[in-house]
């Protein structure tokens, strides 16, 4: 897919990364940061500013436990599937739950290998040192890149990255997956309808329909006629349960 | 929130050093090197996390200096090795590397920090070739230098090739490419002739230029195909493919042997 050079884009990810735990430079993004999109948005903007792309590579290795699998794969056709597998490759050589080998089996190495990150060098020398000394790791991807290495000393710990952000606190102890994002929308959205629902979360409705009443047969959803349509909401003890995250 | 706003500008990083330097008892000298070292000399403005000790007098990590390290990190809210000489791998591929160092003046009684000089900063950036980070290629071409600076870098380059002709090079060409307004004649005009690159490249390197090769480099720069820049460039490349050959041709003798 075609990617326009955005600068604001690109500072967006800085701070979104910021958000998710990264301690680069600038301000946490102010709001709420879906994990799974920005991961596709930096397969393009990383290559345009190599600190979000070691930001990522280093967030997917520590917190590849919060990462919704699904999610991911029914964004994926919107990213670079050269560099998302490159980073996925990579972050599971160093200890990230080799459950994510699924996404690469939807992530395609380039047919001609190109020089991961543009760095606008008019004379081609950049180019010709990535090409020369390229690492292993990105040339199955179709990728020239010498930089293999992790934001050990400027990733904030699990708790504090918890901390920031409520649906990785939800997935913490939920599970990354599709009732932790229902749970988090209806803890941010009061009185929503399930079709309503299924788009914001970018679901099928039937795996939602299926999860609100398995939900709501087990008391933690209320389900109340509104008009013509059903609106959800979380049950009074649930919610108040689920505002105690993050502890 | 406060975990993540520990970096630190230019200000912040002198008023971190000075309050170290209130807790010292003795001198110590500093050597600053890095992205901090370009942060505090004001050549770039981003602000940085910690700063990269290259060198001390005394062991920074061993008593008393710790305990100050992380007073000062609880105090400021800064990172726990807000001061740390991770940079000291530089010398992994610069063996013996001296830099030149500018005093930081400031309210210092005890502590000396120096900072390591631009030309410096270009050569520890780009000395580990094989991993050339692009925020080191940005910071470069964000960074001003002055007639004195890329004097200097001169000089050092040319001390460096005649112990690493194949590193002072590699550097050399990063350099070149990332900040071609700098590629100068010896007089510090701008190439204008092709008869100029000739000069060069026989003073610099004993390659020849013949009239043909001389008069296609006139021909691409007059129609706007290349760039005298480039030829320049394209020259500094020829050499280190020489160095290159005959580093392999050395090799290969030592396997006959």
């Amino acid at each position: 897919m075609a990617w326009i050079y955005d600068r604001g884009v690109i500072d967006g990810c800085f701070d979104k990364w910021i958000r998710l735990g990264w301690a680069g430079t600038g301000e946490p993004f102010e709001g709420f940061v879906d994990p799974e999109l920005l991961i596709i948005e930096t397969t393009h903007a990383g290559r345009y500013e190599g600190r979000i792309l070691k930001a990522m590579l280093t967030w997917v290795r520590n917190f590849h436990d919060l990462i919704n699998v699904q999610r991911l794969l029914h964004l994926i056709d919107a990213a670079d599937t050269a560099v998302l597998g490159a980073v996925i490759d990579i972050a599971i050589q160093n200890g990230a739950d080799p459950r994510l080998k699924t996404v690469l089996k939807y992530c395609k190495p380039n047919d001609t290998a190109e020089v991961l990150f543009k760095n606008g060098d008019e004379f081609g020398v950049y180019d010709k040192n990535q090409k020369e000394f390229a690492r292993d790791e990105y040339l199955k991807w179709g990728l020239y890149c010498t930089m293999v290495e992790f934001y050990d000393d400027a990733m904030l710990d699990k708790k504090r990255v918890l901390k920031m952000n409520p649906l990785l606190a939800i997935r913490a102890l939920i599970g990354p997956n599709i009732r932790s994002e229902i749970l988090f929308a209806l803890l941010n959205s009061a009185r929503i309808h399930i079709k309503e629902l299924s788009r914001q979360l970018g679901y099928a409705y039937s795996p939602v329909y299926k999860e609100i009443m398995s939900m709501a047969s087990s008391g933690f959803i209320s389900i109340e006629k509104f008009g013509r349509v059903n609106v959800l909401s979380l049950s009074k003890g649930f919610a108040r349960y689920l505002s105690c995250l993050p502890v | 929130m406060g975990e993540i706003l520990y970096r630190m500008n230019r200000e912040k990083m002198i008023k971190m050093l000075e309050a170290f330097d209130q807790e010292l008892n003795r001198p110590l000298r500093l050597a600053i090197t890095g992205a901090s070292a370009l942060i505090i000399n004001g050549a770039i403005t981003r602000p940085s996390k910690d700063i990269d000790v290259l060198g001390a007098s005394e062991d920074i990590n061993k008593d008393p200096y710790p305990k100050i390290i992380e007073k000062i990190a609880r105090e400021y809210a800064l990172d726990n090795e807000w001061i740390n000489e991770r940079a000291k791998i530089t010398f992994d591929y610069l063996p013996g590397y001296k830099p030149d160092l500018i005093l930081l003046q400031g309210n210092f009684k005890y502590l000396e920090p120096y900072i390591i000089s631009k030309a410096d900063s270009v050569i520890t950036k780009f000395a580990k070739y094989d991993n050339i980070r692009s925020w080191d290629i940005q910071d470069i071409r964000r960074t001003p230098f002055n007639d004195d600076d890329l004097k200097l870098l001169r000089q050092k380059l040319d001390d460096l090739y005649t112990r690493d002709p194949e590193l002072s090079l590699r550097i050399e060409i990063q350099f070149k490419s990332i900040r071609p307004e700098f590629i100068k004649t010896e007089e510090g005009f701008r190439y204008s002739r092709a008869s100029e690159i000739a000069l060069y490249a026989s003073k610099k390197y004993g390659i020849h230029l013949d009239t043909e090769q001389q008069n296609y480099i006139d021909s691409e720069a007059d129609s706007f195909t290349s760039t005298y820049e480039r030829a320049v460039i394209e020259i500094d490349n020829t050499a280190l493919s020489r160095v290159l050959k005959e580093k392999k041709r050395e090799v290969s003798h030592g396997l006959d042997i």
